[in-house]
């Protein structure tokens, strides 16, 4: 084997066409228990969402209350209960249930089938602030920021809570033989959402920007 | 620019490259150590440049350049290997 050769493969395999395999995403979501993001999320969501709930009940108790005592206040006032309850029952309260219900579901309230599914059109990454667990080695050295020079290399999770998903989202090089990395395009050109076998991670490149004329500019 | 493009199709329509080479070359990556399947796959795949390769793994370029030399000739000898036992079962 020479290096032509393995020159030529490599060229076959950067050029292969690109297949829309969105569906991927959600599956590894799915079925990968060891992403770091995974169980966050999920605990996490759950953690707000008892919160959120706990916070509406009483804030819904309140305006009742205040609603009844103001009801007793002034009497001469025709249908300001009636209203009022129009408003608790169909107002804020229920608006922002509905979008943190839309850009933030459950796994296992999330499509399996298709990404594009998502009603908020975004796929939602919690922060993964907590430390890796020790049979994951080799994420370690790659979690950290590489931003001393404002430049994001690659990134775990926790750049963006919000990546979104568009319609011209698709892998790049699908290697899934390899079965260790998954490149696609997300919403801007140099950016890479990179699944490994374990863990994803978001790549964003700046050429020609601070990273690269810091580099070049240093002695 | 049109004959980027002419060279571009010639490499896209490539018949002699079969998938069941690009398979054999995901399962020679495979068995690279862990650092240098990643440096590989960085530099030749996802197109990433030694600098940034060296960034990442918080190594020097130098590092980064004999961790590609090896890992290309680690995967030079298991793609000969599995040259020659495909050419054994074929006989």
């Amino acid at each position: 084997m020479k290096d032509e050769q393995i020159d030529r493969l490599f060229d076959a395999l950067r050029n292969e066409p690109p297949s829309i395999q969105s569906n991927e995403v959600i599956e590894w979501l799915d079925h990968t228990p060891k992403a770091p993001f995974n169980r966050n999320w999920k605990s996490g969501i759950k953690l707000k969402t008892l919160l959120f709930g706990i916070f509406c009940f009483i804030a819904a108790l309140f305006a009742l209350l205040s609603i009844e005592s103001n009801s007793h206040q002034t009497p001469s006032l025709p249908h300001t209960p009636n209203k009022a309850k129009e408003r608790v029952g169909n107002g804020q309260d229920g608006s922002v249930n509905v979008i943190h219900t839309s850009t933030r579901r459950t796994r296992e309230e999330r499509p399996q089938t298709d990404v594009f599914n998502i009603p908020s059109d975004t796929l939602n990454f919690e922060p993964t602030t907590v430390p890796y667990s020790d049979d994951l080695p080799f994420a370690e050295n790659k979690m950290e920021h590489l931003n001393d020079d404002n430049y994001w290399n690659i990134n775990p999770v926790d750049l963006s809570q919000h990546v979104e998903i568009r319609d011209d989202l698709f892998i790049l090089d699908s290697l899934k033989s390899y079965g260790r990395l998954t490149r696609f395009t997300m919403d801007e050109p140099d950016c890479y959402l990179q699944i490994y076998k374990d863990y994803a991670v978001i790549s964003y490149r700046f050429r020609n920007r601070t990273y690269f004329s810091a580099v070049d500019n240093s002695p | 620019m049109h004959h980027n493009h002419i060279k571009r199709e010639e490499i896209f329509f490539d018949n002699s490259i079969e998938q069941e080479e690009i398979e054999q070359l995901y399962a020679a990556l495979n068995e690279l150590p862990e650092i240098q399947k990643e440096s590989i796959i960085l530099f030749e795949i996802v197109g990433y440049a030694i600098k940034e390769i060296a960034a990442l793994h918080k190594v020097s370029e130098n590092v980064v350049k004999q961790r590609l030399f090896r890992g290309r000739n680690q995967l030079k000898l298991i793609l000969t290997r599995q040259l020659e036992i495909t050419k054994t079962i074929g006989l």
